[in-house]
């Protein structure tokens, strides 16, 4: 795939500090890209950069293999942005949605095509000659949407367009979001706090402080964390500090900082370590059914709290050390699961990742520091 | 008395000529000043509205001073400028209408300014930052932002008028009220007053109250985010 915008050495300060700092960033024709990080990461920032609608202090911004910056009109024709907040002008749906086309300057009977059109396809027909301010938030913000995708970018820029938006209204707009990424060959950068709406992204890059902390495949990003702070923001609950003890097999035997355990990993890796995996892939099975100890990752657990979380439980269990699951209900009422309920907790050997402890410096999600001990307990993130 | 004089200023306003013609001057005059301050105004409150530079609050603080600049200073500077030995005092421009629109335009712009500026930065930045997204150029960001405070750009307007058309300070000293050639109803209403003829005075009077009235009218309705339909 062709290269159709990058950014070099991309710096910008604000009140004097700085707040983006991103040596390289690319996207190819086609490709979508997910920025995540902690709020002041600089994703918006970098976004509107992108988008040309800012200026960066310093770097280098080419589109289409041209140096560009906000003064070049001919580069942003050619993108479109939605962002967080709908932004929809005075007027009628229709008129919204007609904006970036008559920016174009097409024929007016070119633009009632494509408005027609892209309405329909957007379940918005019905609405066209509302007035856009009375609109719901998810409605609002569709049309947002629709007015980006309606002039067909080449590049598309999206920040947090579902952030402000009820549960249900969000999880119709990902839909929309979805089909739009799967469907319309068009660039995507998108900014997002979700891990759902990450995995529709063929490229995920993790931002904190301004700066590209680590970016990659989505679906590699997703399985391996570089360090602490990229674990926390993917979503892993559990982040246990260890020390690896041997090597076999492609994989790591970790001894565990908190009493005798040992966690094998079919990751390889050397030195301190913290082993890194997600409640949701913790297996658990009735302690009376528990194989003998001592086989792979599978520890005698006891119940210390069950919280719910929407579709499922979070199951905090104590093994020795501390761990988080997560359970289905129908699961949770066979286990017949309630405080001090015994059972056996298996974490498989694929799903532990290893993150050396020199990146556990690295700033968490919530912006604190994790230091060496902060991964001793299991954390959550909400 | 009082109900008799109100009648004559009613049948004044029904047929005679004098007063309708000095109605009509009056809202030539003010209404040819607030124009042109809109002509300079938008523009000028576009432009400081949409841009961010070192000395701006200075800049709006001078522009909303002005608002409250007294009629008659703004006559004795405009008179210092056209009287005979005043730098335009070759045009010869001094008691005669246009030197009665430039003075008025003087007092109308910075309103129209000071309430432009304040309706275009009233528009969110997220807004104009979504047209550029969508390819707006400047001009269009600009023409947005105008569409979008347009009640306010309109409330300036009237405010404007409604500043002017009942000064009598300025008009008087740079016109003269000469009758038949620069007498509007402001200064009008002064002269027959003080000639004891109170008819013509409350007649035009009421004129001007109409005005003023219908222009708080528009002004109520012009609160902003809100057009009349």
């Amino acid at each position: 795939m062709s290269v159709l915008l990058e950014a070099r050495e991309v710096r910008r300060r604000y009140r004097g500090r700085l707040v983006l700092d991103v040596a390289e960033f690319r996207v190819a024709r086609g490709e979508s890209v997910c920025l995540m990080g902690p709020n002041g990461a600089g994703k918006s920032t970098l976004l509107r950069i992108l988008n040309l609608v800012e200026d960066a202090d310093a770097g280098e911004i080419r589109f289409a293999g041209a140096r560009v910056d906000s003064g070049s009109r001919w580069a942003r024709l050619r993108m479109a942005g939605v962002f967080q907040h709908p932004c929809l002008f005075r007027g009628s749906v229709a008129d919204n949605v007609a904006y970036g086309l008559r920016m174009r300057r097409l024929p007016r009977n070119e633009i009632s095509r494509r408005v027609e059109s892209v309405l329909a396809a957007f379940g918005l027909a019905s609405l066209a000659n509302r007035d856009a301010r009375e609109l719901s938030g998810g409605q609002a913000q569709r049309v947002a949407l629709a007015r980006a995708v309606v002039v067909e970018p080449e590049l598309l820029f999206l920040d947090e367009p579902a952030e402000s938006l009820d549960p249900l209204a969000s999880a119709d707009f990902q839909d929309d979001l979805r089909r739009v990424i799967e469907y319309l060959n068009t660039a995507v950068v998108f900014v997002t706090h979700s891990l759902a709406e990450a995995a529709f992204a063929d490229r995920l890059l993790l931002m904190a402080d301004g700066e590209v902390r680590q970016s990659g495949p989505a679906a590699e990003v997703m399985r391996s964390p570089v360090d602490l702070f990229a674990a926390r923001l993917l979503g892993f609950e559990n982040l246990l500090p260890g020390r690896v003890s041997t090597l076999m097999d492609g994989g790591a035997v970790v001894e565990l900082r908190q009493g005798p355990f040992r966690l094998y990993s079919e990751r390889p890796a050397a030195g301190a370590v913290t082993a890194c995996f997600r409640a949701g892939e913790v297996l658990l099975r009735p302690a009376e059914r528990r194989g003998p100890h001592g086989r792979v990752n599978r520890f005698p657990a006891t119940v210390k709290a069950l919280e719910p979380t929407g579709s499922s439980w979070q199951v905090t269990l104590d093994c020795g050390f501390e761990i988080r699951a997560r359970v289905s209900h129908p699961e949770s009422l066979r286990l017949r699961l309630a405080p001090g309920t015994a059972v056996e907790a298996h974490v498989p050997p694929s799903a532990v990742h290893l993150v050396g402890r020199g990146a556990s410096a690295a700033t968490a999600a919530d912006g604190s520091d994790v230091g060496d001990d902060a991964g001793a307990e299991a954390v959550s993130r909400a | 008395m009082i109900r008799e004089t109100f009648s004559q200023a009613l049948s004044m306003l029904a047929g005679d000529p004098q007063v309708w013609e000095i109605i009509l001057r009056s809202l030539v005059v003010s209404g040819t000043a607030v124009l042109s301050a809109a002509l300079v105004g938008i523009p000028l409150g576009l432009l400081l509205g949409l841009s961010r530079f070192r000395g701006r609050g200075a800049v709006v603080t001078l522009v909303n001073t002005g608002m409250a600049l007294p009629p008659v200073v703004v006559g004795l500077f405009v008179y210092l400028l056209l009287s005979r030995s005043g730098p335009l005092g070759s045009l010869g421009l001094l008691y005669t209408k246009q030197a009665m629109v430039a003075a008025q335009l003087v007092m109308a712009l910075p309103f129209v300014l000071g309430i432009t500026v304040t309706g275009i930065g009233s528009v969110p930045r997220e807004l104009l930052m979504q047209a550029r997204s969508l390819g707006a150029g400047r001009l269009q960001v600009a023409l947005l932002a105008l569409r979008e405070a347009r009640a306010l750009v309109m409330l300036a307007l009237v405010a404007g008028m409604g500043r002017v058309i009942a000064e009598v300070g300025a008009v008087m000293m740079v016109g003269g009220n000469f009758r038949g050639e620069t007498q509007v109803m402001t200064t009008a209403i002064m002269e027959e007053v003080r000639k004891g003829n109170y008819s013509l005075g409350l007649a035009l009077g009421l004129i001007l109250l109409t005005i003023a009235l219908a222009a708080n009218t528009l002004m109520m309705r012009l609160k902003p985010g809100r057009l009349p339909v």
